[in-house]
């Protein structure tokens, strides 16, 4: 079973990633994309973070497997 | 007297369910591998919550399909339409049933019996260990170079078409919000399967609309990501990430294929527009005369048959199956699939739009670019990717009464390419991790801390990421075209030889479990013989002279360092060719003689 602490670390992670996702979509509904051809923008940035924290972020926080999975 | 469409389509369909029922069901699964619920499969003997976890069958059929199905069963057909239609689907379908799926299936019963370990390690049982370490070694080399090439392919898809980059943002969040609905949650499977696909369509929709742009050399850029990202994706556990994702990759592929098949049956009563024969040898591999026979396989490759599918069935597939009476479905049925594709989605749609009266003008609407080389050359002057996203969209188009129908489907046919390659990405490095891992079991009796030092899964990961890494970043010269130098990312030098040691990789596969049907299952009667060693060797002579000619016709015509680099891959490839073939005839006498051993497991 994860700790108490490493739950708490995994969903304030993907927390961080589901809110960076939300800034990405600000600035894509602002500026019609994300990002920029020609530099870095803080969407483009937000996003790719984001993303890398949303795949590992639900798996410090539910490190377990799932009952559902184990076998009977 | 042009042929309906609607009658090929209808064989079509019509010889793969009674090549399914009579050849798969009965045949293979109940008369020769004799397959059963009673027995426990690995995913439940060898349970380890990250690699060996038992899934739903539909689940499973969703990751092996996905995984399978890269870019292969699209380009190939659409190459060999250069043959004109009929020959090409012949290979289709029959290599399909009596050759890809036989191959697929049996490559993962076989494992499933020998604890979920590869078929590479299930030949130590029927050929010797040499044998095994041999073949071990071959498939990660094999592995580390589609890791490359889909490296590359995703960064350069991902830096050209931006939207592509934000489906990818948008999908994978998505599947692991699905692994926790369906695992962590009360809801049923149907109702976290809808709200998914709602959050998917949304987000497709979404991703369209908002592509996502990188500055400077975004293609360099996007492999750095993808290496991290694959890296992440086969070292987390398959519950989490892989099983959920390509369960919805399934509907998406299933769609695909549905209206292909809506697309052919509404066109049925329309002749087939382009010739069933043109030529037995036009010019394929760098304008050479390329005879069908024995080149076909190096060109249709995975739409008709593909050794990487043996390494996806007994690798990660064979440990999530939770009952052998599901390895049907999911092992031949799969296969099949992949031949609809082929067969529904790419030969028809050509074949259909190829001198069409209206395939002009939808043209000039959907994609104008085109128009001009379409009217220059013909439909075999569009690339391979242009001519069936064209043909199917215009199919769908004609079907559907609506050429804005057909120039959206032409959209959607692409993003399905996409999706068919990015999911291949993470299951190949998963795939050569457990290579690396089968690679130094012998480490294991001699010193656990070594094993574990240099076989866990991060390791063994991260290796591979990088040696994949380091083939696909650099750029380096291929070539000099009117003085200027033409550069081609590294793994290029020996792309070219894959197609044939993918093929080759399918022969020897096929083989290997033809001799544990052989051996170990003791299913020696003729019929037994006939359909399997028949099509085994069969497709042995026609890779091995395939790879001979290629060679000498071929390989000339590449710049030098690409003669060198893919030259030195194909010799090599038929040297370990004909070493495991001798061990294979030594391993069949063997068996003839002697009662076998019992079956090694992990």
């Amino acid at each position: 079973m994860p700790g108490s602490a490493s739950k708490a670390v995994g969903l304030a992670i993907t927390l961080l990633g589901v809110l960076l996702f939300l800034y990405a979509g600000v600035e894509a509904v602002a500026q019609g994309h994300i990002g920029s051809k020609t530099a870095w923008t803080p969407g483009a940035e937000a996003i790719i973070l984001g993303w890398f924290l949303l795949l590992i972020g639900p798996a410090i926080a539910f490190g377990e497997t799932p009952a559902a999975v184990k076998p009977k | 007297m042009a042929v309906p469409a609607g009658l090929v389509a209808l064989t079509v369909l019509a010889i793969y369910a009674v090549a399914y029922v009579y050849y798969g069901r009965r045949m293979l699964e109940q008369k020769i591998v004799k397959a059963s619920a009673e027995r426990k499969t690995p995913a439940y003997t060898q349970f380890d919550g990250i690699d060996y976890v038992p899934a739903n069958k539909y689940i499973l059929y969703g990751h092996h399909f996905a995984s399978i199905a890269g870019a292969g069963p699209i380009v190939g057909p659409a190459i060999a339409m250069a043959y004109g239609w009929g020959l090409p689907l012949l290979w289709v379908i029959l290599g399909n049933v009596f050759i890809g799926a036989v191959h697929d299936y049996l490559s993962l019963m076989a494992s499933v019996r020998h604890g979920g370990v590869s078929i590479m390690t299930v030949s130590e049982n029927v050929m010797g260990r040499k044998a095994k370490y041999i073949f071990l070694l071959y498939v990660y080399a094999a592995l580390i170079l589609v890791l490359a090439a889909f490296m590359s392919v995703n960064a350069k898809l991902f830096a050209v078409q931006p939207s592509a980059a934000s489906k990818a943002m948008i999908y994978m969040p998505i599947a692991v919000f699905l692994g926790f609905l369906l695992y962590r949650t009360r809801l049923s499977p149907s109702a976290s399967t809808v709200i998914a696909l709602l959050a998917l369509v949304g987000g497709i929709a979404f991703a369209v609309k908002y592509p996502l742009l990188l500055p400077g050399d975004a293609y360099h850029t996007w492999m750095l990501l993808l290496a991290l990202y694959s890296f992440l994706a086969s070292i987390l556990p398959v519950w989490y990430l892989l099983q959920p994702r390509d369960y919805l990759n399934a509907y998406l592929l299933w769609g695909f294929v549905a209206f292909a098949i809506i697309g052919a049956l509404g066109i049925a009563a329309d002749g087939l527009t382009g010739p069933a024969y043109t030529s037995f040898a036009p010019p394929i591999f760098n304008k050479v005369p390329t005879p069908f026979w024995p080149a076909i396989p190096l060109i249709i490759a995975c739409g008709s048959l593909s050794g990487f599918h043996s390494v996806v069935a007994s690798g990660t597939t064979s440990k999530q199956l939770a009952s052998e009476l599901d390895a049907l479905m999911i092992g031949y049925g799969g296969m099949l699939t992949e031949g609809a594709v082929s067969s529904l989605a790419v030969i028809i749609p050509i074949a259909y739009a190829w001198s069409h009266p209206q395939f002009p003008e939808f043209l000039g609407k959907a994609a104008p670019s085109l128009l001009k080389v379409y009217q220059a050359k013909g439909i075999l002057g569009l690339n391979k990717v242009q001519r069936f996203t064209a043909g199917y969209g215009f199919m769908l188009g004609q079907a559907l009464h609506s050429m804005s129908v057909g120039a959206f489907m032409m959209k959607f046919a692409g993003i399905a390419l996409a999706t068919f390659i990015l999911t291949t990405l993470d299951s190949a490095t998963r795939l050569a991790r457990f290579a690396w891992q089968e690679m130094f079991d012998w480490l294991a009796d001699r010193s656990s801390a070594a094993y574990r030092a240099i076989a866990n899964r991060f390791v063994a990961s991260g290796i591979a990421v990088l040696i994949g890494l380091a083939l696909a970043y650099p750029d380096v010269v291929i070539a000099v075209k009117n003085g200027k130098p033409v550069t081609s990312p590294a793994y290029n030098i020996l792309w070219p030889a894959f197609a044939g040691t993918n093929q080759l990789l399918a022969a020897l596969a096929l083989l290997t479990s033809a001799l544990w049907v052989y051996a170990v299952l003791k299913a020696r009667d003729a019929k037994t013989n006939a359909l399997i060693q028949a099509p085994a060797w069969f497709l042995w002579v026609t890779v091995t002279l395939g790879l001979i000619w290629w060679t000498i016709f071929v390989l000339p015509t590449y710049p030098p360092i690409q003669k060198i680099g893919a030259g030195s891959i194909v010799l090599i490839s038929l040297a370990v060719d004909f070493l495991l073939i001798y061990l294979y005839v030594t391993g069949l006498q063997r068996a003839k003689r002697t009662a076998v051993a019992p079956a090694k497991t992990r």
